[in-house]
């Protein structure tokens, strides 16, 4: 149990970075969400995305704890998933202002 | 929000980041490989990732003045200042989330050879994230201010 929590939790924050910078890369293509379609009397957009990439990383955290038979094989993988997809997530922030 | 309160939270908020980070060297350096474990390990990854989550809290707590006050003028003189610090909102994100789950994913998944090796993952990509971050605040600081 203890090393289902520990992929979920890793799932989860690899997979927030991911939501977040792919609504950004998103909202720089085609702009943000129209503040009427939120909240209209307090949108700030970076908050709809950290708390967008946050919902969305706990639940891909819980699926993969729920979901995976062998954790302990998976944290080789997610290890080897990170080191990719991370400095990919970084370079796509700085570029993409 | 005053500019003198700006200020002082805007310092606070960077001394904070840079005190997580220093305490996250800690870590990173003993679980490299994922060899061995400590509970000060686990202490300081804890403390480490606290820290810059306050300080992210508080970058949070700040937006709202800066889009307001800052923002607009810095944007009109100083496009490419303007821009770093959208990056530097973009690489707190990640680095923040990233630094939670490895402390989470050390204290649950300590017992495993390859857990204690993919939370020392996280916290040394994190960690990168994070000091990229405090980087580009710096820079964005010293132009970017409520006397701007």
């Amino acid at each position: 149990m203890r090393a289902r929590i520990a992929l979920g939790a890793s799932w989860a924050g690899l997979g927030a970075s991911t939501s977040y910078v792919a609504q950004r890369l998103i909202a720089a293509l085609y702009g943000d969400a129209h503040s009427a379609g939120v909240i209209a009397s307090a949108h700030i957009a970076y908050y709809w995305r950290v708390d967008g990439a946050i919902l969305q990383g706990l639940i891909l955290g819980a699926l993969v704890a729920g979901l995976v038979r062998e954790p302990e094989r998976a944290f080789l993988l997610t290890s080897r998933v990170a080191w990719v997809l991370v400095p990919t997530l970084i370079a796509a922030s700085l570029a993409v202002p | 929000m005053t500019p003198e309160l700006f200020s002082l939270a805007q310092r606070i908020h960077g001394h904070m980041a840079i005190l997580g980070l220093a305490v996250l060297v800690h870590p990173i350096v003993w679980l490299r490989g994922g060899r061995r474990f400590s509970p000060r390990a686990q202490w300081t990854t804890d403390i480490g990732a606290l820290l810059l989550t306050i300080s992210f809290s508080m970058g949070w707590w700040l937006y709202p003045s800066y889009r307001e006050h800052i923002k607009p003028g810095l944007m009109a003189e100083q496009l490419d200042t303007a821009m770093r610090f959208e990056s530097k909102e973009h690489l707190a994100a990640i680095a923040v989330a990233l630094l939670l789950s490895a402390a989470l994913t050390l204290r649950f998944g300590r017992q495993h050879k390859e857990g204690l090796r993919l939370a020392h993952t996280l916290l040394a990509l994190g960690w990168v994230a994070a000091m990229i971050t405090f980087v580009l605040g710096t820079y964005v600081a010293h132009v970017a201010h409520p006397a701007w």
